[in-house]
């Protein structure tokens, strides 16, 4: 009997204990584990704080002060201390986020999620490894060992980050970690070649070789040269109109004798959800405004890229300081140095260059087998590269990738396939080393060591803006560009052709840049870095509106002021709408108008084309244009859709061309219906269509501020775990508009820099310095970015410098070693 | 007395494992709970038949109490340093789907679901030990 007891209270023990100490179904963490508040998440409430650290692996002392925003200042005395400290220091803050992101460019987020719903995680991986980026990785990896300074670099951050992470009891780990379950890998330099391509993969990543091909294909050239301008009609480039470049010796090659274009290849890519092709844009601005229109005599810069928006923010702020540097401004989590800043001579910026670099080809195998590949009449062996992906709770999933002297062949008859495999040719294989051109950036203190340090940058091309207080403003497209025959590059190219290969590099000094130019200021805005008359030929994905926004606002002055800069962020004027609007609402038969048409009518009369968080009107206006766009588009292109033919509808800005230019046009009319539909008709019926959505969802009086009907959200990198967000944040602006903040998307630093004997820095970020969600410091920024407000930045001389109460310093000392 | 005994052992098992082995988590207090539930068992004498004057009950209820307050304190002590952002952050992400998930208390609920698991832990290993102890004695 007392022995059957205790072997019941023994088997509900032991019941317990298993259901405590291990993952369940539901879960995949251990629920005893995970509430446990000696080593669960409750640690991660914890308050740290130590003022004196030893580590291994720092030649000498250093400081780190932590000002009353958690931004790290570090003050080393040599490189290896400083990049040593700036990957403990961004571990100590960032260190799950540095892991993730790095995960996913390496095509291994199956190891910590599993392969997802509808294969979904594995098919990222396999997007991600099929498109080579492990392998530019490797190649990129292997250059900058060669190179003395940069090894330096990636290795002193990497032994840095190795450092904390070393430091960290499983109790320690970050939240995210055991909440999904896991635990760190160490770090290695490979990992920062990885987030290099990871940013390159987000900036230069995309083409729409497929989707031309296809237009192409169905629309034949005339309705494509229409439907899809490779020029807008009104632009303002990043290089003024009339800059020259010609060299003599060195000259555009001439298109292939035959036609080139692919005909009649459907290419699915096995998304069958017909794509907008605005849902994509990024947009970021930069401006740099000369001494001579600015009020403080020294030039000022301004910058804010856009990306999308999560937590922990991308940028994590920081400042770097040796006897031989002194520089401010954001970095990556994960790699070494600044990428946008300043320090005390000059100032710098980005946006994305948006020139298509990357290439599709098509491969033509000899037989089944696929080893052999058609090139220039001869059979070409393939190099195999086998990736094997290892998922959580299941055995590997190996997936062999064929390489061709033209790159990676990513879709083939094993992934996605199309009638023809594809091949991809894309500037971030090269090996390339844009590590040492930031390194140098940091310290550059002129025009002319800006220029040069540019020399090592490949890829993602970037706009770089330039101030220095010397004088000097610039911008310069830097980055590698092929000179390609016109149109090439912009279809799937044929693999077999010899001239289909790119070609030769255009020479540095041809590539798009302005020194000091006569009106004052130089701008970017993801436009067109040239006008047409460039004498070298490139495509892309531009944005045609924003590059002519702050050209306008930045002439209609003599004299420009801090608080211009902080105007022209949150400008929400929309150029399209500006074009557009008018002409439609004097299409509108106003004699039929009902008292709610009326009501709707004169809100869109009165709107000033400002997309402001607390207008009535854009949240109108962006309904009837939904519903415009998809009256002219959409019965055309959704049958393409439905046959799985990847195609893109017209960009909005090509849209409002028509819509203005037109009061004919074939697409207006219905598919399928004999009679024509007039401009006129196509506006009135979708006005009114839109007055019958409005009048269904608010019955009363259409009351929804833009604000609060587009709403943004700042999403946890995972995507999953929706308490570690912010949702629903009512923001002003619109894609192209300058503060182009979208659902997702929008200004991840804004930054301006007024140089002068002292240089001053203001920036925001809609995040914090910490990544850990508990922390105060976590999404703190948040509330000042969305007022359109700036913190000053503390540029510190020294570690004490304008020291306040709530700076917190620590000393790190490296540990004693026995001699 | 010897609940106070059971009691004042569990929770010290607790901390002090929980302090210098967190990684164990659990384990100790299982194992800990056994062991002190066997040795501060009571030898039955035949003759008191009907007067058992510790039933099992005590040996759970000491288990309980020491690891319910221990990790009700610790957890509680720690959702104080940050204010309980992380504990709310928490309690929406384990009931996301319940509409406790919403509410505003969620960070205490954290604390008390905490305090209950590692009281169960303590309650049912000390017991488990007590009826070892019975059955070998006896």
């Amino acid at each position: 009997m007392r022995w059957l007891k205790f072997i019941l209270g023994l088997s509900l023990t032991v019941t317990l204990a298993v259901t405590l100490m291990y993952p369940l179904d539901i879960a995949p963490f251990a629920l005893g584990k995970f509430l446990d508040p000696f080593s669960g998440f409750w640690q991660n409430a914890r308050i740290q704080t130590a003022s004196e650290i030893a580590i291994e692996g720092l030649t000498t002392s250093a400081d780190v002060t932590y000002d009353e925003r958690g931004v790290a200042h570090i003050f080393a005395q040599n490189d290896r201390d400083l990049y040593f400290l700036q990957g403990y220091t961004t571990a100590k803050d960032r260190l799950w986020q540095m892991e993730f992101q790095v995960m996913a460019a390496a095509g291994r987020l199956t190891e910590i999620v599993g392969r997802g719903p509808e294969d979904a995680v594995l098919n990222l991986d396999r997007t991600n490894r099929r498109k080579g980026l492990p392998f530019a990785a490797e190649r990129a990896l292997e250059l900058m060992r060669q190179d003395e300074v940069t090894w330096t670099a990636i290795s002193s951050y990497s032994d840095g980050v190795n450092a904390y992470i070393q430091s960290l009891k499983p109790y320690d780990y970050p939240i995210e970690y055991k909440i999904l379950g896991y635990a760190p890998e160490p770090w290695s330099p490979f990992k920062s070649a990885l987030l290099q391509k990871y940013m390159a993969n987000t900036l230069t990543g995309g083409t729409s070789d497929i989707e031309n091909t296809n237009a192409l294909a169905v629309w034949g050239k005339e309705v494509f040269d229409i439907l899809y301008p490779e020029y807008p009609v009104a632009q303002e480039p990043i290089v003024p109109k009339y800059t020259r470049f010609r060299r003599r010796d060195f000259n555009r090659p001439p298109p292939p004798p035959l036609d080139y274009y692919p005909d009649s290849l459907f290419l699915n890519a096995g998304e069958t959800e017909p794509k907008d092709p605005d849902e994509a844009i990024l947009g970021s601005n930069n401006w740099a405004v000369s001494g001579r229109k600015s009020a403080t005599g020294y030039p000022m810069l301004a910058n804010d890229p856009h990306l999308g928006l999560n937590l922990p923010s991308i940028w994590y702020e920081i400042q770097l300081s040796t006897p031989d540097v002194n520089a401010y401004g954001v970095s990556l989590p994960g790699a070494p140095a600044i990428i946008i800043g300043f320090n005390d001579s000059i100032s710098w910026g980005a946006t994305n260059g948006t020139q298509d670099v990357l290439d599709y080809y098509t491969i033509t195998f000899r037989n089944e087998q696929a080893q052999e590949y058609l090139y220039d009449g001869e059979w070409l062996p393939v190099r195999n590269r086998i990736e094997t992906h290892k998922i959580k709770g299941e055995a590997p999933f190996l997936d062999t990738v064929r390489y061709t002297h033209i790159g990676p062949v990513m879709y083939d008859e094993n992934f996605k396939p199309k009638p023809m495999p594809l091949a991809v040719r894309w500037m971030a294989h090269e090996p390339s080393n844009e590590l040492l051109a930031f390194h140098r950036l940091n310290r550059a203190h002129n025009y002319e060591e800006y220029v040069a340090a540019f020399e090592t940058y490949l890829c993602p091309a970037q706009n770089f803006v330039f101030a220095s207080t010397s004088g000097d403003i610039a911008i310069w497209q830097h980055g590698q560009f092929v000179n390609k025959w016109n149109q090439q590059g912009r279809f799937v190219l044929d693999g077999s052709r010899k001239d289909h290969m790119w070609g030769e590099y255009i020479p540095r000094e041809q590539i798009p840049h302005v020194l000091n130019p006569d009106q004052g200021f130089v701008q970017s805005a993801n436009q067109h870095p040239t006008s047409p008359y460039y004498p070298y030929y490139y495509n892309g994905r531009f944005e045609p509106y924003r590059g002519r926004r702050i050209q306008a606002l930045l002439a209609s002055k003599d004299t420009l002021t801090f608080e211009d800069m902080r105007a022209f962020h949150m400008d929400n004027f929309a150029i399209g709408a500006s074009e557009v609007l008018p002409t439609l609402l004097s299409l509108l038969d106003t004699t039929q108008f009902m008292q709610q048409d009326q009501k709707v009518y004169e809100v869109l009369k009165a709107w000033d084309y400002q997309y402001d968080a607390d207008q009535i009107a854009p949240t109108i206006y962006d309904i009837w244009w939904r519903i415009l766009y998809r009256a002219i588009w959409n019965d055309e292109f959704e049958p393409l859709a439905e046959r799985d033919i990847l195609i893109n509808s017209p960009n909005s800005s090509t849209t409002v061309q028509i819509l203005r230019d037109s009061s004919e046009f074939t697409f207006y009319n219905e598919l399928g219906d004999t009679t024509k539909r007039t401009r006129e008709q196509l506006v009135n019926y979708t006005f009114n269509r839109m007055v019958t959505e409005l009048n269904e969802a608010y019955p009363e009086e259409v009351d929804q501020q833009w604000g609060q009907s587009r709403q943004t959200d700042i999403r946890h990198l995972s995507r999953v775990l929706t308490s570690f967000s912010r949702l629903g944040l009512e923001t002003s602006g619109t894609r192209r508009v300058l503060n182009a903040t979208g659902r997702y998307r929008g200004p991840s630093w804004r930054m301006i820099v007024m140089m002068g004997p002292e240089v001053k820095g203001y920036g925001v970020y809609p995040g914090g310095q910490s990544g850990h969600p508990g922390d105060a410091d976590y999404d703190g920024f948040i509330d000042k970015w969305m007022e359109g407000n700036y913190y000053e930045l503390r540029f510190m001389r020294n570690p004490q410098d304008g020291a306040k109460e709530a700076d917190a310093r620590i000393t790190y000392r490296p540990t004693e070693t026995e001699e | 007395m010897r609940f106070l005994i059971r009691f004042l052992l569990m929770a010290l098992v607790g901390y002090l494992f929980g302090s210098y082995a967190p990684q164990w988590s659990l384990w100790p207090i299982f194992v800990g709970g056994i062991l002190i539930g066997v040795l501060l068992s009571r030898q039955k004498k035949k003759r008191q038949f009907g007067k058992r004057k510790m039933p099992r009950t005590y040996a759970f209820w000491a288990g309980f109490a020491a690891m319910f307050l221990l990790w009700g304190g610790m957890a509680y002590w720690l959702d104080q340093q940050n204010g309980g952002i992380l504990s709310a952050k928490v309690g929406q992400i384990v009931f996301a789907s319940s509409s406790l998930g919403t509410s505003s208390d969620i960070g205490t609920i954290m604390v008390l679901i905490s305090s209950l698991l590692g009281g169960l832990a303590g309650g049912f290993s000390m017991m488990t030990g007590n009826f070892l102890g019975e059955a070998i004695k006896s």
